[in-house]
């Protein structure tokens, strides 16, 4: 039963993300002249940011109930919801707001244009990401105490 | 199509998609027993390889004004032999110009925008990867970093390939072969 309900957490979160993402899409294609990709390549890394510090923030604040509250249900109920709290936020919303498929097709066209581009659109994205979740990462760790 | 009707194709397929990566995520790592970054790079390969097929798909299919952005790739080559390919068929109807741009938007917001992107992801990406640097295993984190974006450049190329098969296979309504 709690794995279904974490199915529908990665369902509606999943929903939330694409939705987000054809948004910063639509908003990059409206206000800016810069080619699609730039519009994933920013996704992809704000998308990771994002990732990095729910998850440091959610497992935090788990870590900070077994220190302070030994009763195991609640820290059972606890455990759960960061769960389901995971399930929405990491693979359900960045996991869909971000994307490799699109990144991938993206640098196909790159290749055609310049190799020069192709390069700055993988290793680019390659080193802003990490960057990106190590910085998520060390704000949610600050955030959960 | 519609602002309201793009919003349902798009929130329906990221949701499915997301919950397909869920789901075959935990069948590589449970079933398999591949540690989570490859299970994440499994799904996400595939993903790459499903969007050369399908777009390549789309566009041969729905692109009859002929503004495909395929006819700048090196696989616009082997699709000569297809009707109308690269340049359109000029002689085609505004309403069937306009329905073919339609059941595009149609297809690539479910499809493409919505599985395919709810389904590969970046982020769980660089979290997994940052966990293997966390974790010391420098080694495995430059395989992951390096060797998922190589592949998937590959299995994209690879979709592709597969496309134009497919595409070239597919009976042509307007002249059927003598």
């Amino acid at each position: 039963m709690s794995t279904l309900i974490a199915y529908l957490f990665v369902l509606l979160g999943g929903a939330a993300g694409a939705l987000s993402r054809f948004g910063v899409q639509e908003l990059f294609r409206a206000f800016t002249r810069w080619p699609g990709w730039v519009a994933v390549f920013f996704v992809n890394v704000l998308g990771s940011f994002l990732i990095g510090l729910v998850v440091a923030w959610l497992q935090g604040l788990i870590a900070l109930e077994h220190s302070e509250r030994l009763d195991p249900l609640q820290l059972y109920i606890d455990t759960q919801d960061a769960d389901h709290g995971l399930a929405l936020l990491a693979a359900g919303f960045c996991g869909a707001f971000t994307t490799f498929s699109s990144f991938s097709l993206d640098n196909h066209f790159l290749a055609k244009e310049s190799r020069a581009l192709l390069l700055f659109n993988m290793l680019g994205s390659l080193i802003t990401c990490l960057a990106a979740v190590a910085l998520g990462w060390s704000v949610g760790k600050a955030m959960a105490g | 199509m519609d602002l309201l009707s793009k919003i349902l194709v798009i929130g329906a397929g990221g949701g499915f998609g997301a919950a397909i990566r869920h789901m075959l995520a935990g069948i590589l790592e449970g079933g398999l027993n591949l540690p989570a970054f490859a299970a994440v790079m499994g799904v996400n390969v595939l993903g790459a390889f499903l969007i050369g097929f399908v777009f390549l798909l789309i566009e041969t299919r729905f692109r009859p004004e002929g503004n495909s952005r395929l006819k700048d790739l090196p696989v616009s080559r082997d699709l000569e032999t297809l009707d109308g390919w690269p340049e359109g068929d000029p002689t085609l109807p505004a309403v069937d110009v306009f329905q073919a741009k339609q059941s595009a938007e149609l297809y690539s917001g479910f499809f493409i925008t919505g599985i395919l992107g709810g389904m590969t992801t970046f982020s769980l990406f660089s979290l997994l990867t940052l966990n293997l640097v966390q974790s010391g295993e420098i080694a495995w984190a430059v395989f992951n970093a390096i060797g998922t974006v190589i592949l998937g450049f590959l299995a994209t190329q690879l979709g592709f390939r597969f496309g134009c098969r497919w595409a070239l296979n597919r009976p042509n309504q307007s002249n059927p072969p003598e």
